[in-house]
């Protein structure tokens, strides 16, 4: 939507003066909208989003990024800064409303900032109570790297209906998602995990389940041989999530791990080991690119199908299907890469918990165990 | 005939479909539209079908097959297609996905009541399985007036197009409204068509049927623990149905004249809404459950009876006016329209609904073309408070609680309530209580025929109307409109346009103690 802003922050608010702070922002907010639209802005509330940020490049990037995702998602936004220097907790409040050029008001929302030292992150949980949305699902987005088997990360899990990491920003990925697994093993049923390492491969897993949907493929998913994955570091624990996903919906269990430093080698079987599949992750050394090409190789009886997915720069992806009795069919589709707002409003529009996830996470958990156990 | 084993492999599960936003994906099929060189081809349909293939919801080897009597051949036709595109569609132009895109449109030039022309196409259907995989699944669609309906249906028929015979792909038809123009021809329509598909394989269209909000009435009323007690004529006092237009008839002239707002509007939007609205909770949202309670609903609307109908509708004709600022002309002085025309532009009626959710309860509905401004709504109008408490409270019997849930240009529901004033009197005023969609969810929403195209390749029918909902819908209006041909022509009265119709129409609900909103 485009759009002009109605905002004005206001800062150096104590933590007991934030709910009077924002009833005066919104009372003053409202009486500017009114007077542009002729009318008092619609507040229209989905859910709560607490985001924690180290203070520096961390709790920067995180506020540019709220304030491109809540008018997508109109929601209260509460961002904790982990400062160091910071004495005295203190807030900066911004209410914001939409004005689209008809002179109409669009989404309006609130960000409520507060910078706290490390050793307080024990107070979120009391803040985050006070001024959460009171019913509606409470988001947690821990930004950049967080010890996920400290106390303070299970204490912010305590708020939260579903918690989201990216696995990517962390200098051990495959590392991370063993510790996500586990800590969203021990931290009960009431906390739903995300990753945005899987959010960003959810188009892959698209265009991977569309080649199997035609009747005449589907008998090869569950005689799918090997999958060669291409990918760079920079979506390590993407590519590994995509693995991992096939082998859980393919009912698989890992069974080894090879890492030649060029290549990794996946291993999964049928408990019976009646079903044996092999996954290559190929590390690319062209950076920065994500995963780049799946290919897949199903053979059922003496037919053999082959997938293959190419990912262009000019944010398309080449898909073909290549199947005995059937002509090549080749298609090209739009799949650029999304920008982290839009990965986590996509996360902001699910409630419930994604098991389809935890079981590709538990999988990757467990080929990183035996990644470990090889070393 | 609908390709039973077709669907059957279909059902079967991909295991690596669960958890995806979409369930599957269609199989690999042609859409034959007929009527391809048509305003509605290149304003909707195939701008639809390149979002849909953007979006990553089309399969491989999806083609198009253009087939008009307009002389196109595969690279024109393109060419007309890009520039819907271009003009249309929701996303931009891809040169790589349009040219992937490009490859499986081709055109058919054809005469619709032409044997030979069929033929054709059958030729190049079968050439286009072979070459694209698309395994002989035939999704046609008839954007082409009405009276070409039967000639197409038969020519596919006689060409074995409507059938895959063995069952291994299926067959299935989009059809348009008007679906026919009163009960016996709708009837009619559905036994020629029925003569060559299966029901199951029949997907009439109502693209009303494909907006979100018109969706999300169901979800409203069925999804909410809330509102479903009070759904019924123990609380409510009537409902009020609008869906008003600001433009004229445009360009539409010569099909306007024959249909009028009652068959224009009235039977299928306007019915639409109100058997959403008035339904019984369906057992499941399968399609044939939804549409079950549909057809319940509308059969059990009381029959307006010829002579009932003065005293149950109004309809009424736009005559000049303003609207937005601009001085417009009367029905009478557009192009195209006779000067002695009495096709209404307006109507107005109050049903009743006899059963034990609604017995009593009015139900009024109407549209109108060059109104005083674009909506649609469905206000549900609660009853009084049954003691006054409140003396001094002006309010208190004029304005009762209401429920608006609009379904454009704002979608969005409203809820009225009164508040006391702030201050040492008991001064009540009523306050509204809004929700946008557009301020909750600010997200681009497909356009209706993006979905309805998906669902008809995936083969769901909920947001399809079956036929006997459309005859359904026919015997309610039939009725009306022989009531109208017995009035005198001069019965018809004007109103002025840019106004919210005439005071007729104002007339029918002061009967009853009511007035029409001024949404």
């Amino acid at each position: 939507m485009s759009s002009s802003n109605l905002a004005s922050p206001r800062s150096g608010i104590p933590i007991s003066g934030i709910s009077d702070a924002l009833n005066q922002e919104w009372s003053e907010l409202s009486s500017d909208v009114e007077q542009r639209t002729g009318d008092p802005p619609l507040r229209a509330n989905t859910s709560t989003l607490v985001v924690v940020a180290r203070a520096g490049s961390d709790a920067k990037d995180a506020l540019e990024t709220v304030h491109q995702l809540a008018p997508a998602v109109p929601s209260r936004v509460l961002l904790f800064i982990l400062d160091p220097d910071c004495i005295i907790p203190e807030a900066t409040i911004w209410a914001h409303c939409t004005v689209t050029p008809r002179g109409r008001h669009g989404a309006c929302y609130d960000v409520i900032e507060i910078t706290i030292a490390p050793d307080r992150i024990f107070a979120v949980p009391n803040i985050v109570a006070v001024h959460r949305l009171g019913e509606l699902p409470t988001f947690v987005v821990w930004w950049g790297q967080a010890e996920i088997s400290s106390p303070g990360f299970a204490s912010i899990a305590g708020v939260a209906d579903r918690f989201i990491v990216d696995s990517e920003s962390y200098d051990r990925p495959l590392m991370t998602m063993h510790d996500y697994a586990r800590f969203l093993g021990t931290a009960g049923t009431s906390v739903f995990g995300s990753d945005l390492a899987w959010a960003r491969i959810s188009t892959w897993r698209e265009l991977i389940a569309q080649s199997f949907d035609p009747p005449s493929a589907r008998r090869y998913a569950m005689n799918i041989r090997s999958v060669d994955i291409t990918y760079d570091e920079s979506q390590a624990s993407g590519a590994m999530l995509l693995a991992s996903w096939l082998t859980s919906r393919l009912g698989l269990e890992p069974a080894n791990v090879n890492d030649n430093g060029s290549m990794m080698e996946l291993r999964a079987a049928t408990h019976d080991s009646d079903r044996r599949v092999t996954l290559n992750l190929n590390h690319s050394h062209r950076s920065g690119t994500g995963i780049r090409s799946v290919r897949i190789l199903a053979r059922a009886g003496s037919s053999v199908a082959r997938i293959s997915i190419f990912k262009r720069d000019t944010g398309t992806s080449t898909a073909r299907i290549e199947s005995p009795g059937m002509p090549r069919q080749e298609r090209v589709v739009h799949h650029a890469d999304a920008p982290r707002q839009e990965l986590i409003a996509a996360e902001l529009m699910r409630y419930t918990r994604d098991k389809i996830f935890e079981e590709a996470l538990s999988h990757a958990a467990e080929f990183y165990r035996l990644l470990e156990s090889n070393a | 005939m609908s390709g039973a084993t077709a669907d059957r492999e279909i059902l079967e599960p991909n295991p690596l479909r669960e958890g995806l936003r979409i369930e599957r994906t269609p199989v690999p099929a042609t859409i034959v539209i007929f009527g391809a060189s048509g305003d509605l081809t290149h304003r909707k349909l195939i701008p639809a079908l390149y979002d849909l293939a953007y979006e990553r919801l089309l399969p491989a080897g999806f083609t198009i097959v253009g087939f008009a009597h307009r002389d196109y051949n595969d690279e024109s036709f393109c060419e007309y297609a890009r520039d819907g595109i271009e003009q249309f569609s929701r996303n931009p132009i891809d040169t790589s996905i349009w040219e992937s895109f490009s490859t499986g449109i081709r055109y058919v030039r054809g005469d619709f009541t032409v044997e030979e022309d069929f033929e054709k196409l059958a030729k190049a259907l079968q050439s286009i399985d072979e070459q694209r995989g698309t395994m002989g699944n035939h999704l046609y669609y008839l954007a082409t007036p009405p009276r070409f309906y039967e000639p197409i249906v038969c020519g596919l028929a006689d060409n074995g197009l409507e059938s895959a015979g063995d069952g291994s792909a299926w067959r299935r038809i989009i059809v348009e409204k008007p679906f026919g123009h009163d009960f016996a021809s709708a009837h009619e329509l559905n036994t020629i068509i029925g003569n060559a598909f299966e029901e199951n394989s029949v997907y009439r269209i109502d693209h009303y049927l494909g907006k979100e909000t018109v969706r999300n009435i169901l979800a409203f009323r069925f999804g909410n623990g809330i509102y479903e007690p009070l759904w019924n004529r123990h609380f409510i006092d009537h409902v009020q149905i609008t869906v008003a237009e600001s433009i004229g008839i445009e360009d539409r002239a010569s099909y306007y004249e024959r249909s009028g707002a009652i068959r224009d509007m009235v039977q299928n939007h306007l019915m639409q809404l109100f058997s959403l609205t008035a339904m019984e909770a369906p057992v499941s949202l399968d399609a044939d459950a939804v549409r079950d309670e549909k057809v319940k609903v509308l059969n059990a609307v009381r029959p307006v009876r010829r002579e009932l109908v003065p005293r149950s509708t109004v309809r009424a004709q736009y005559a000049g006016g303003y609207v937005n600022g601009e001085q417009v002309n009367g029905y009478r002085e557009e192009p195209g329209v006779d000067a002695e025309s009495i096709t209404e532009t307006y109507a107005a009626l109050k049903l009743y609904v006899d059963n034990w959710r609604w017995s009593g309860v009015p139900f009024y509905l109407r549209t109108g073309k060059r109104l005083a401004r674009r909506i649609t709504e469905v206000a549900i109008r609660f009853r009084p408070v049954p003691q006054r408490l409140f003396e001094s409270d002006p309010t208190e019997q004029t304005a009762p609680n209401e429920l608006v849930l609009e379904i454009q240009p704002d979608e969005g529901i409203n809820l009225n309530f009164k508040v006391k004033v702030p201050g040492p009197t008991f001064e009540l005023r009523p306050v509204n209580m809004v929700f946008q969609y557009g301020t909750a969810f600010n997200i681009q929403l497909p356009e209706a025929y993006e979905r309805l195209l998906l669902d008809a390749m995936l083969g769901d029918r909920t947001l399809f109307i079956r036929g006997d909902e459309v005859e359904a819908a026919w015997k309610i209006v039939d009725g009306i409109v022989e009531g109208w041909a017995r009035q005198e022509a001069h019965a018809i009265p004007n109103y002025e346009s840019g106004t919210w119709g005439p005071s007729e129409a104002d007339l029918l609900l002061a009967h009853d103690g009511a007035e029409w909103r001024r949404p």
